[in-house]
């Protein structure tokens, strides 16, 4: 017998002794899907938040830090602002959103944080007072 | 050959006949009849595996701190009496499904778990065992996650 046809023998031998050593497999398919989401980053878990103004003379601004899933572009929206009841012709303008890091969102983790700032026209004192702050909702 | 002598001749063959027909009675053996049943082990079904922190579906809110998790209850069955022996992955990948979104950034569990129902009751219609594999993804793992859909496998093996 040829040193090749022993070969060819004794593999042909291991092959059938790995296939009959009883063992079964099986595959189980995992799946999941990452949302996307965006929330305000100091009010934990919330899409919506007040924005508290810094009313320096003739305008209010403010900002307010957010995170979303990584790839999610945020949309924002102003929900209310302080009315101003006394103001009379000087009831103040809604506070526009001024940027908000024109970014995509990169995370919920630490050091994620995206700004969105907020301003105002407040000329006078009496408007001032009124624009304490400012609520904003994120989506999605 | 007289008469007489041919009588005689022919009850000496039956009598011989007879004792031989004697011979050929019943006789006993026993024959020995060995079989094994040896222990096997098999998978029935490997239903899918959703891995999820908001309860519904597959979904994965990676804003919220909860770990996200999912259970497969695959059922097997075994030789009455046979303990199955399992192997399971101690992790695994889940990759990118939905290109134009999360590429072919993966995550990876961060817990991979599994128990069983112990040794098998047969091989029978309604036999079946349960091996319950569990899958975490904890807040780390998740909470920078590309947007997008994931999918991966596990493979198990039984024995024997």
């Amino acid at each position: 017998m040829s040193n090749r046809l022993s070969f060819s023998i004794a593999a042909s031998w291991v092959l059938v002794a790995g296939g009959a050593d009883g063992a079964e497999t099986a595959t189980i398919s995992i799946y999941t899907t990452v949302l996307p989401v965006c929330r305000f980053a100091a009010s934990i878990g919330s899409d919506a938040t007040r924005i508290p103004l810094d009313r320096a003379q003739g305008s209010a601004t403010g900002a307010v830090t957010y995170q979303c899933t990584s790839g999610v572009a945020p949309t924002f929206a102003i929900t209310a602002s302080a009315g101003c009841p006394g103001c009379g012709d000087e009831t103040p303008s809604a506070p526009v959103i001024v940027s908000y890091s024109h970014a995509i969102g990169r995370g919920m983790g630490s050091g994620r944080e995206l700004t969105l700032v907020v301003a105002g026209p407040a000329p006078t004192e009496s408007v001032r007072t009124a624009l304490s702050n400012v609520s904003v909702t994120v989506s999605p | 050959m007289s008469t007489r002598t041919l009588k005689r001749l022919l009850l000496s063959a039956a009598v011989a006949s007879t004792f031989a027909a004697g011979s050929a009675q019943a006789d006993n053996t026993s024959v020995t009849v060995n079989a094994t049943i040896i222990g096997v082990c098999k998978f029935q079904v490997t239903p899918v595996l959703n891995i999820t922190n908001t309860g519904s579906g597959s979904n994965i809110d990676p804003s919220s701190s909860t770990t996200a998790q999912g259970q497969s209850a695959v059922t097997y069955r075994c030789t009455n009496g046979q303990a199955p022996t399992f192997t399971v992955p101690a992790s695994a990948t889940v990759t990118c499904t939905t290109a134009p979104t999360c590429n072919t950034s993966t995550m990876t569990t961060s817990s991979l778990t599994s128990a069983n129902t112990g040794a098998g009751t047969g091989m029978g219609a309604g036999k079946d065992q349960t091996l319950t594999v569990t899958a975490q993804i904890n807040q780390a793992g998740f909470q920078n996650a590309l947007l997008g859909s994931y999918q991966g496998s596990i493979a198990l093996t039984v024995a024997p």
